[in-house]
């Protein structure tokens, strides 16, 4: 029995079984279908007026009404993404290490990761930039600036869906708690209405008869963006190396404590590490002083974080093998996970000198 | 030889262990006999240091042992019940890390946990997370972490509860290997599945009183009623190079 074809066909089988919105309380599900309609049909009324304006040659502040609807859209994808990840995820059973042994190892991890990126992503968000592109340079032709910004908000989403499903699976325990966060999260979706009116003479998205430019953001959300590409560019470079690894039956040389040290943070902290403090140093719209707290709650966060992991360390060794890294010849065993961390510690500090 | 004198333990103001004096020697191997509850993990936790005495002493070979202090520690070799397994490290990582902190170079480590795998039957699964085994597996792993690193004293914690019946034999192996190497065996459980005398000494913890039996009819009426004499020889010993023949 091949193992992998298990997998995924029992992947869908739990995508079916979870995505169901019914399948919790129907109040609830009612509740949120409704407000997801509501939302649609402002998006939709707000397209058709901006079509009507333009039809007259009104003038339209194009890139801001993109932008908004970007933004707006995106949100509603950061819910669709991620509490449909945790939906799915709650599908599974809590001792799903005993129930899907047959179906390989770490079946449940796999899964997770799986509802949680491929998911939202393909389905929501790039359908939402794609149509709001094709709408826009119907309209005005101004597709350029708008994929720029599609781009951005697609990457400030990622991340978002990322976060919040790693939030979510940890505190969210069942299906009525994810229905109960959905209704509240549309709630607060329906009451920002975004509305069209005049801002300077020219047609724009006013939030709650609010304002916003969505300019300010581009710069940061664009570093965020390349952030993100490089971390995914790293990724893979690693995924590559594994791949080879286990192609040529060759171990890369990692003493086990720098193993433990990455099983333990894992290069996806440093990313998000580096994604919020990336856009800090290079914005000119943040203060100096600003700059500085970064760099130093960063630097902070560096030493704090090896400390804990050579508590958690020292500790378990103590607790379950009577040793301890500081015994005599021990204390060299962290040399090579201090050195790595020192490495990835630094980054930071070189963005602030060089880049900045 | 390894003494304990007078030895008093308690845990949470409640008295568990009193006035325990009880002596093992080179090549013993002893039975830590007695119900749920009767102190036998305390036992073994005094023994590794994990927990001071209200009175008494070890010996070992007629000195006072702290049991915290470093020498000591590496003197003994301690199974918890769970088999103290690392959940982060996969079994080929735990054991050469658990050899290297107990002194031994590089090559030598990696030689060791490659043959502790195959003594225990663990190659299919030397790549697993310590999280990613099943009970049986962490129980040999366990095993497989007391038996990495040399030691004068091996102290198992319940080493037979959720092993298969080969691990089990596997085991009894081992024990077989440690006693003619003549290191100290001191074996916690509520009860012993072998019919055999691999087992030399018997302790029975009831009632906070800790009795030394050593007679074989005693032997035979503690541990199997199928008890037979001098066929511990019918475990084909292991090659283990790292624990030699002890003077």
């Amino acid at each position: 029995m091949d193992s992998a074809i298990n997998v995924n066909r029992l992947s869908r089988v739990l995508h079916r079984r979870g995505t169901h919105r019914l399948l919790g309380n129907p109040f609830l599900g009612s509740l949120t279908a409704f407000l997801t309609v509501l939302i649609l049909i402002r998006v939709a009324a707000n397209f058709s007026i901006i079509s009507r304006i333009s039809d007259k040659s009104s003038r339209i502040d194009a890139v801001q009404v993109a932008s908004a609807h970007l933004v707006f859209l995106s949100a509603y994808a950061v819910w669709v993404g991620a509490l449909a990840s945790c939906r799915i995820s709650l599908a599974l059973p809590r001792l799903s290490f005993v129930s899907f042994a047959p179906f390989g190892r770490r079946f449940r991890s796999k899964f997770t990761r799986r509802a949680a990126l491929l998911r939202p992503m393909n389905i929501a968000s790039l359908s939402i930039m794609l149509l709001t592109v094709i709408v826009f340079s119907i309209i005005c032709g101004c597709w350029q600036s708008i994929m720029v910004r599609g781009l951005m908000v697609l990457s400030l989403t990622s991340i978002a869906v990322i976060f919040v499903t790693a939030l979510a699976s940890r505190f969210v325990r069942s299906r009525s708690d994810i229905q109960i966060l959905e209704t509240l999260y549309l709630l607060l979706l329906v009451s920002l209405n975004p509305d069209i009116g005049t801002f300077k003479g020219l047609a724009s998205v006013f939030f709650r008869g609010n304002y916003f430019s969505f300019s300010g953001v581009l710069e940061v959300g664009c570093t965020v963006a390349l952030v993100v590409m490089v971390a995914v560019v790293v990724l893979l470079l690693v995924r590559a190396l594994s791949a080879m690894n286990n192609l040529f039956g060759r171990q890369i040389s990692l003493s086990p404590m720098e193993r433990w040290y990455w099983r333990f943070f894992r290069i996806r902290s440093w990313a998000f590490i580096y994604a919020v403090v990336t856009p800090i140093f290079i914005s000119r719209n943040v203060s100096l002083s600003t700059q500085r707290w970064t760099l130093f709650l960063s630097i902070v966060f560096g030493v704090a974080s090896y400390l804990y992991f050579v508590s958690h360390c020292e500790n378990i060794l103590h607790e379950r093998w009577r040793c301890s890294l500081s015994d005599k010849g021990n204390i060299k065993l962290m040399a090579r996970s201090a050195l790595v961390h020192v490495v990835l510690m630094t980054i930071p500090v070189l963005e602030y000198f060089f880049i900045k | 030889m390894l003494s304990l004198k007078e030895v008093k333990l308690s845990r949470g103001g409640r008295t568990i262990i009193e006035d325990l004096c009880a002596s093992a020697d080179r090549g013993d191997v002893v039975a830590l006999l007695g119900p749920n509850g009767a102190g036998k993990t305390t036992l073994l936790h005094f023994l590794a240091g994990v927990l001071k005495s209200d009175s008494g002493d070890i010996y070992y070979q007629g000195s006072k042992i702290d049991s915290a202090s470093l020498d000591w520690r590496r003197r003994l070799a301690y199974v918890l019940d769970d088999g103290g397994i690392i959940p982060l490290l996969t079994v080929a990582e735990q054991l050469y890390l658990q050899s290297v902190l107990a002194g031994a170079g590089h090559k030598d480590s990696i030689e060791r946990s490659r043959r502790v795998i195959d003594l225990l039957e663990l190659s299919k699964y030397r790549d697993y997370r310590g999280d990613e085994l099943s009970s049986g597996l962490r129980k040999r792993l366990g095993i497989g972490l007391g038996i990495v690193r040399d030691a004068d004293v091996f102290l198992f914690d319940e080493p037979y509860n959720s092993l298969d019946s080969q691990a089990m034999a596997v085991f009894s192996r081992i024990v077989a290997t440690l006693k003619s190497r003549r290191r100290i065996v001191l074996v916690a459980s509520h009860s012993f599945p072998f019919p055999d005398n691999l087992y030399n000494h018997v302790w029975t913890l009831s009632g906070g009183v800790v009795m030394d039996h050593s007679n074989e009819r005693q032997l035979r009426d503690l541990l199997n009623p199928q008890f037979q004499s001098g066929d511990s020889s019918r475990y084909n010993e292991f090659d283990i190079p790292w624990i030699q023949q002890s003077t």
